[in-house]
């Protein structure tokens, strides 16, 4: 019954904010929001830039680049010298490159893959000055590359694509810090902790034992952490602690927060190019794919884990191992489905006690490339990749060039959205290929076997995806963790935000092609199945294999598929 | 040694950089 109303209230409010923040987010990338005008100016002419000052795409991604090369050397500079910095009260020591390499990439690329434990690891200024700033300008990032993009197909042979400064300007200032203001202090008003006054002692009156608890500014951080699909937690247990995620309705926020953007995103597209319809039917291939993954998730979770029920323990209340019994076993299925499937990675429970076929379910999430939603931006412009794909087969089905809002999709365009479709695939296969194929990559798994190849397929589909989640059981602290996940984090992100782009740039040139009989409609039912054909047929063909090797096997091993 | 590998770091970035200023370009003339 809890995850009943759970539903319901999900559909409703993020029904509401699917209209209204979508409309939101248009006016304010279209320029007509103006009630920051006053810190939005000042940042203009520091900049050199102005909104007048368009960009062709290739000097979008330029900016973009550029911006993620210093955002780069930001975070390293200050997790290196983070033992010389103020607000560290528990006097923590330097990161160490390798860690700082991977964790400046992490949270660049808005993966926040955290191979370090935050309490153990982090100071207060590095969770606020560096990781904490990451966390709203990698969403911001994603977020202007989708409306340029969608800029693309919403101009007539425009040589520009919108300017990056300004489209990042207004997305921190009008969306991202608004919104996280106000939910940080409902978090911190459940309970979240939020003080700068270092850990606390307490002595247990029945042993005598005294425990040290980690505190810090969590309550805030948390708010940005799922509203920008960020999922990089203060603490190392993450939203299981309830220093992060205190209460049921903390629990909902959260997942509320983690899905609100991406699908927003799709009435903010819709509304770009002129017809609210062509956003719900991405909105409609969406929700069909979520829909259907939380459901498997959730009824894999609901039910017994086949090694505990092998051991002669037959439990009536779901898998509850590894969970928080103030969420229960449903409500963590589908927070981690939200998580998995937004691109954030954040965790209210041990993923790697899921049953083999609830990791399938969470794995399978990432594997399909993060579209259902998908992460802030990434999300929207990753699936309109693949309804070029889409377009593209439906054009060869009945024999015209493709159209997409008018768009001719040629030779061109097809090249950048395959290459976009395929980047993250051959990553996370290659890197996973590596990693179990050498000494280094080998030692990193806590487990043998499938389960154990289950974790080296996880972290690499995790890091290719940008979206952070763990297993838990693989030590990624170690040099060759920490340099090829971050490798594999750079391809992930960038090899098909700069596709994207491109895109963009290509699509605004052309000219609209008016609308006949014969056009292929991209607003119907039909258009959203050959989407999310196109989207299941290139995960399946691209990771089943993989997929049979590690929780397939794992689940035909305990002899009790479903 | 630490030098050495906040030296790495910092080429490993400006490498990544590069690659990706490189991307723009060879996907330009696709």
């Amino acid at each position: 019954m809890g995850l009943f109303f759970t539903l319901i209230a999900l559909v409703v409010t993020l029904g509401l904010t699917w209209r209204y923040l979508g409309s939101y987010m248009e006016a304010v990338f279209n320029g007509r929001v103006h009630w920051l005008g006053w810190i939005e100016r000042p940042i203009y002419r520091m900049l050199g830039t102005s909104p007048e000052q368009e960009q062709t795409w290739k000097r979008y991604a330029g900016a973009m680049i550029v911006f993620s090369f210093v955002s780069l050397v930001f975070t390293y500079v200050i997790l290196r010298i983070q033992g010389s910095l103020p607000l560290n009260p528990q006097r923590l020591p330097a990161v160490g490159p390798a860690l700082s390499f991977n964790t400046s990439v992490s949270f660049l690329t808005n993966t926040n893959w955290q191979n370090y434990g935050g309490e153990t690891t982090m100071s207060y200024f590095s969770q606020i000055g560096a990781l904490t700033v990451q966390q709203f300008v990698s969403p911001a990032v994603g977020i202007a590359v989708a409306i340029a993009m969608v800029r693309g197909f919403a101009r007539r042979k425009s040589p520009t694509i919108g300017n990056f400064w300004v489209d990042i300007t207004r997305c921190m200032f009008y969306i991202l810090l608004p919104i996280a203001f106000i939910f940080g202090i409902i978090f911190v008003g459940e309970g979240a902790v939020q003080t700068l006054s270092g850990t606390a002692s307490f002595t247990d009156v029945l042993n005598g034992a005294t425990q040290t608890l980690a505190r810090g500014p969590i309550g805030f951080m948390e708010a940005i952490k799922q509203l920008g699909t960020n999922g990089g937690g203060f603490l190392d247990q993450n939203s299981a602690t309830p220093f992060e995620n205190p209460t049921g309705l903390t629990n909902f926020l959260s997942i509320y927060l983690l899905l609100s953007i991406p699908f927003a995103l799709t009435y903010t597209f819709g509304k770009m190019v002129g017809s609210i319809k062509q956003g719900a039917a991405l909105l409609a291939a969406m929700l069909l794919i979520f829909a259907t993954f939380a459901a498997f998730t959730i009824n894999a979770e609901h039910g017994q884990n086949p090694a505990v029920a092998a051991a002669g323990i037959h439990s009536t209340v779901g898998n509850t191992e590894g969970k928080e019994t103030r969420f229960g076993d449903t409500s963590t299925a589908l927070f981690a489905t939200a998580s998995t499937q937004t691109s954030t990675g954040s965790a209210d429970a041990s993923y790697d006690s899921f049953t083999p076929d609830g990791g399938l379910g969470l794995l399978a999430g990432m594997m399909i490339g993060e579209v259902t939603p998908g992460g802030t931006g990434s999300g929207l412009y990753t699936i309109l990749i693949y309804a070029i794909i889409a377009v593209f087969i439906g054009g060869l089905m009945i024999g015209r060039t493709p159209e997409y809002l008018g768009k001719k999709i040629q030779a061109k365009e097809v090249k950048l959205a395959g290459l976009g479709s395929l980047v993250m695939p051959l990553t996370v296969l290659i890197f996973t290929g590596i990693a179990v194929s050498t000494v280094a990559g080998r030692a990193g798994p806590l487990n043998g076997g499938p389960h154990g190849f289950s974790e080296i397929l996880y972290a690499f589909t995790s890091q290719g995806n940008n979206n952070g989640s763990a297993f838990g059981g693989l030590s990624g602290n170690t040099p060759f963790y920490n340099i090829m996940g971050a490798l594999a984090m750079l391809i992930g992100r960038f090899g098909i935000i700069i596709p994207a782009l491109a895109l963009g740039g290509v699509l605004a040139e052309k000219d609209v092609v008016p609308e006949s009989l014969g056009t292929f409609r991209t607003d119907n039912g039909m258009f959203v199945g050959l989407t999310i054909g196109v989207i299941l047929i290139i995960g399946g063909l691209t990771f089943f294999p993989a997929i049979a090797l590690g929780p397939i096997v794992e689940q035909l091993v305990h002899a009790r598929f479903f | 040694m630490e030098f050495m590998a906040d030296f790495l770091s910092i080429v490993g970035f400006v490498a990544a950089t590069l690659a990706m200023l490189g991307l723009v370009k060879v996907l330009d003339k696709v």
